[in-house]
């Protein structure tokens, strides 16, 4: 049987757009401030001149009549910096002299920022623009399929077929239960294949263009009219390409080797992409009036892994899952007519208190699923609800009749420790939703005394149809497509200023910074964050550092004095720069979707979306710096 | 735009204090590669560069091109700078060395540097076949570069050069590893751009190439401009008649009167000109004076005997103040 998602972060949808789009804003605006910084400074450094005539590529110098436009479009931006910086800063200071949080001036304040940010990106992107405007498709490709015709003739490509065979070859020989075959063949494939994907692309592409400079073949490219963005665009996307294609076959490859593997037996319920439903969990306990009491976590047993939450049987208390929206083809009549009941999944941790034997017959934990639409049921209705399942019972439909009256039904049972289960219950108590009012709720009681059922919000989930395993199989190799381009694009960029190795390390850095662990390393020392003594001890770097001057334990309270407050308030600052210098790490975790595919559960395809708009978010930065580092550079020196 | 010089034609190249500095990593100076070279060489000749290693040929045409930017001073082709990539449509260019890349074939290079010229698949494929063909390798097109000798890799490298049919041909020790065929080739190859109206610059060591070719040349040592002209002039030895006759110039009126002499005594004038001495003759000369007076520069001819009348007053007055 299938294991439930353990999602401890949600992925991002296409509703957090938004919020998305303001942060990358944000984080985009502080680089562009930095790099257009240090990129004047470096010009004045090496006697090129300040990039408000010369552009900061110097592609701005020597300007006909006619483009003139273009390095004046650029002092507009640079006066709205300007203007919006100065005009932040103030809104600022009248912001907190008023005292009031709310006030005004901070929107002000934030208006101004985020014109400001808006207008760096624009003047450390602009000569990138213009240069993409007269870029020509057919020099690119040129570019791209001499990549492609290199990896295929230096038989780049060869190494990596022969560890994939090995790693697949030697799955052969693991020994592996019926119901996981599905789960560790996916997760075997999967993951070998990331690894190599991701090792490959980076070796080529940060091998590409310091291996041209060292046999000197790009300077007659070089030569010719053809602008660097167009080279370094044709190396990135001829990698891609050919990547892709690489993925394509593999990933085919590699579901028909996984189908083989698993057992016909097996095949029908493992091997699955559920189109799954979430709800939103939140606990219940009665209070001493009888009123049941919203709140966001259960009882605290101890347990390190704090995913889960608990409920304590025999006690008021529920576990209870929200379901606000729900597809709309299940209030389709013709989908209630073929599809008379809807299943739930479900799989709870048992923390025990007494010994009892795990199990099913007289063993297990006893629990209470019920199915609730709040529009139709009340409390005060049981008595009435249980007298007419008693006079109905002789009916072949009488869950149908009472879901449908009552907007209520219950299923009881008894469950082992970690195992999924799936209970199914009638259509008909949802067919009133859609006039509004009400919402679908499924409340879960623990009935054994002494024990405790814990729980997480991806841990019960509605089934509301299947999907395609094969393109669930492929929408998850989007996931790997999407890193394989992240390194493509990271070499590509190191590289043009950087040699192969140094390129490599650096690409393999950001890839590790991106991974789970270390972002949520990462994530702790934001500004919301960097004072938090349960998530960061000791505060900011200033402030650890007068700590450690005076001695003081991370605990200590700080003397009350202004420039105790300053030093917080440069920690704050240091905060808002390190997440936003942070912020281009990419967040490795959107991108792994094993966990979906390996426990049959569809890739929605609004995240999957949404990834790739991240995606985009982290390279676009990148292919800039990229752009300016290959045109800085002397290619023959 | 291009400037015109009355006698000379469309200025194609020109370069004014151009200077190239290397630095370190630190910033500081390494190496003064190029120092405030001036030059124009005009459209339709063939002009040579030469000088020993480390000189600066190559850091001139490397700044040209925009493979490397100027410390100082500009270089302007057709009257845009070096790192101009528009200018680079009317250029080919042949490096000393292959850099082109071994994996391809000799088509498929060809079809690579016509598409940078985003020429159409029509055109290339034309191209392509014309230019194989005059480089004499349709029986090699197939095989890749990897597989070429080095004098077939010359012939490539030289034929990518000629793809987009350039204004302006740069070359890169051309004749370097050529046999004496090949060479003879190149060089017949190099005055059929230049009776097609195209101009030349050629870098090369190999003085008696340049004599047999170059309309001008400029000698560089060490990164600065030592010798410039054309080769006829440089070359010739003005004190020296080949008639041996000492004391009178070859004016056209004694050309006229031996002519006539000779005619009156039933012969044909081939040739009344002066002597000349060999290119290397000259080079070797100039590096010598340059190693023996370092600082010197290059001066046009009309200062330079401008100069020598007044050092030669004033010995003249030292001379006479010290005998009174």
């Amino acid at each position: 049987m299938l294991a439930v998602l353990v999602i401890e972060t949600p992925y991002a949808s296409l509703e957090q757009l938004g919020s998305a789009w303001i942060s990358w804003l944000n984080s985009a605006g502080v680089c562009a401030l930095l790099f257009l910084l240090l990129g004047e400074i470096l010009r004045w450094a090496f006697g090129r001149g300040s990039l408000v005539i010369h552009g900061l590529a110097g592609n701005l110098a020597q300007l006909s009549p006619l483009e003139v436009w273009k390095r004046r479009t650029l002092w507009l931006w640079l006066s709205l910096i300007a203007t919006g910086l100065v005009t932040a800063a103030l809104a600022l200071v009248l912001a907190r002299q008023s005292g009031n949080t709310d006030s005004a001036w901070r929107s002000v304040a934030v208006a101004a920022w985020r014109v400001t940010a808006v207008a760096a990106i624009l003047a450390f992107a602009w000569e990138f623009i213009l240069e993409l405007l007269v870029c020509r498709w057919r020099r690119i490709w040129a570019v791209a399929r001499l990549v492609i015709l290199e990896a295929i003739r230096q038989k780049a490509l060869w190494g990596f077929a022969v560890l994939l065979l090995l790693v697949l070859v030697g799955s052969w020989f693991i020994q592996v239960e019926q119901r996981d075959q599905w789960r560790t063949y996916v997760d075997i494939f999967y993951r070998t294949l990331m690894l190599l994907m991701v090792i490959t692309a980076s070796v080529l592409a940060c091998f590409g263009i310091p291996n041209d400079l060292r046999r000197q073949t790009i300077q007659l490219q070089v030569t010719k009219p053809i602008r660097r963005l167009e080279i370094l665009l044709g190396r990135m996307i001829g990698l891609i390409v050919l990547m892709t294609v690489v993925l394509f076959l593999i990933g085919n490859l590699g579901f028909l080797y996984v189908f083989r593997e698993v057992s016909p037996e097996a095949r029908a319920s493992t091997m699955r992409a559920r189109l799954y439903q979430l709800g939103d969990l939140h606990f219940e306990e009665l209070d001493n009036e009888g009123r049941w009491q919203p709140k966001r976590t259960g009882t605290d047993v101890g347990d390190e892994f704090t995913y889960r939450s608990h409920i304590r049987g025999g006690a008021p208390q529920e576990a209870v899952w929200t379901f606000a929206q729900l597809p709309a083809h299940l209030f389709d009549k013709n989908w209630q007519q073929r599809n008379r009941r809807l299943v739930a999944e479900f799989m709870f941790d048992i923390y025990r208190m007494t010994r009892d034997y795990e199990g099913g017959g007289a063993g297990g934990v006893a629990v209470l699923i019920r199915f609730v639409n709040t529009r139709l049921w009340d409390a005060a209705l049981e008595a009435q609800y249980r007298q007419e399942a008693q006079e109905l019972r002789y009916r072949e439909d009488w869950e149908e009749v009472l879901a449908k009256k009552y907007g209520f039904y219950e299923v009881p049972l008894h469950i082992a420790d970690l195992r999924t289960y799936s209970v199914d219950f009638p259509v008909a108590i949802i067919e009133r939703l859609q006039e509004g009012g009400g919402i679908l709720q499924v409340r879960v009681t623990c009935r054994s005394f002494g024990q405790y059922l814990g729980m997480g919000p991806n841990d019960l989930y509605l089934v509301v149809g299947e999907s395609s395993l094969y393109l669930n199989f492929l929408k998850g190799l989007v996931g790997i497509w999407a890193m394989t381009v992240m390194v493509i694009v990271l070499g590509s960029c190191f590289s043009t200023y950087t040699g192969a190795l140094a390129s490599l390390l650096l690409c393999w850095a950001i890839m590790f910074l991106g991974v789970p662990p270390v972002q949520q390393f990462l994530g702790q020392l934001g500004p919301g964050t960097i004072h938090r003594m349960d998530v960061n001890p000791g505060g900011g770097p200033l402030e650890s550092l007068y700590r450690l001057a005076r001695g003081m334990t991370m605990a200590a309270p700080l003397p009350d004095h202004w420039g105790i407050e300053l030093m917080r308030q440069v920690d704050t600052g240091y905060g808002y720069l390190f997440s936003a210098v942070a912020s281009i790490v990419p967040d490795l975790y959107q991108y792994d979707r094993t966990l979906h595919v390996s426990e049959g559960f569809n890739i929605p395809g609004g995240e999957l979306v949404m990834s790739l708009i991240l995606l985009t978010g982290y390279l676009v930065p990148y292919i800039l710096a990229g752009y300016y580092l290959l045109n800085a550079r002397e290619i023959a020196a | 735009m291009s400037a015109t010089n009355s006698t000379n034609g469309e200025v194609v190249v020109e370069t004014r204090n151009l200077t190239k500095v290397y630095l370190d990593f630190w910033g500081r100076r390494k190496k003064e590669a190029l120092r405030a070279l001036n030059l124009q060489i005009y459209r339709g000749e063939v002009f040579g560069l030469l000088g020993p290693n480390g000189s600066g040929k190559t850091t001139t045409i490397k700044l040209l091109l925009g493979l490397l930017f100027p410390t100082e001073g500009e270089a302007l082709v057709f009257g845009r700078p070096g790192t101009d990539v528009a200018k680079n449509e009317r250029i080919g260019y042949l490096p000393e060395e292959s850099y082109l890349y071994r994996f391809l074939t000799a088509e498929e290079t060809l079809d690579f540097y016509g598409r940078l010229f985003n020429l159409s698949p029509e055109v290339r494929k034309k191209r392509a076949e014309e230019l194989i063909e005059k480089v004499g390798l349709s029986r090699d097109k197939k095989r890749t570069l990897r597989e070429y000798s080095k004098g077939m890799r010359q012939r490539i490298g030289l034929a990518q050069a000629l793809i987009n049919d350039p204004e302006l041909v740069i070359l890169d020790e051309p004749t370097s590893g050529l046999d004496p065929i090949g060479t003879r080739w190149m060089k017949d190859l190099i005055l059929e751009l230049k009776a097609q109206g195209k101009t030349v610059i050629m870098c090369s060591h190999r003085l008696e190439d340049v004599q047999d070719v170059c309309d001008r040349i400029a000698i560089l040592y060490e990164g600065e401009l030592k010798e410039l002209g054309r080769v006829d002039e440089l070359l010739e030895i003005a004190e020296l008649v080949e008639l041996r006759a000492r004391g009178v110039r070859l004016t056209e009126e004694l050309k006229r009167d031996l002519a006539e002499v000779i005619r009156r005594h039933g012969g044909e004038v081939e040739s009344l000109q002066h002597p000349t001495t060999t290119l290397e003759d000259l080079f070797l000369r100039i590096v010598k004076e340059s190693q023996l007076h370092p600082g010197r520069r290059y001066l046009p001819r009309q200062e330079r005997s401008a100069a020598a009348e007044t050092v030669a007053a004033g010995a003249s007055n030292l001379s006479s103040a010290s005998n009174r």
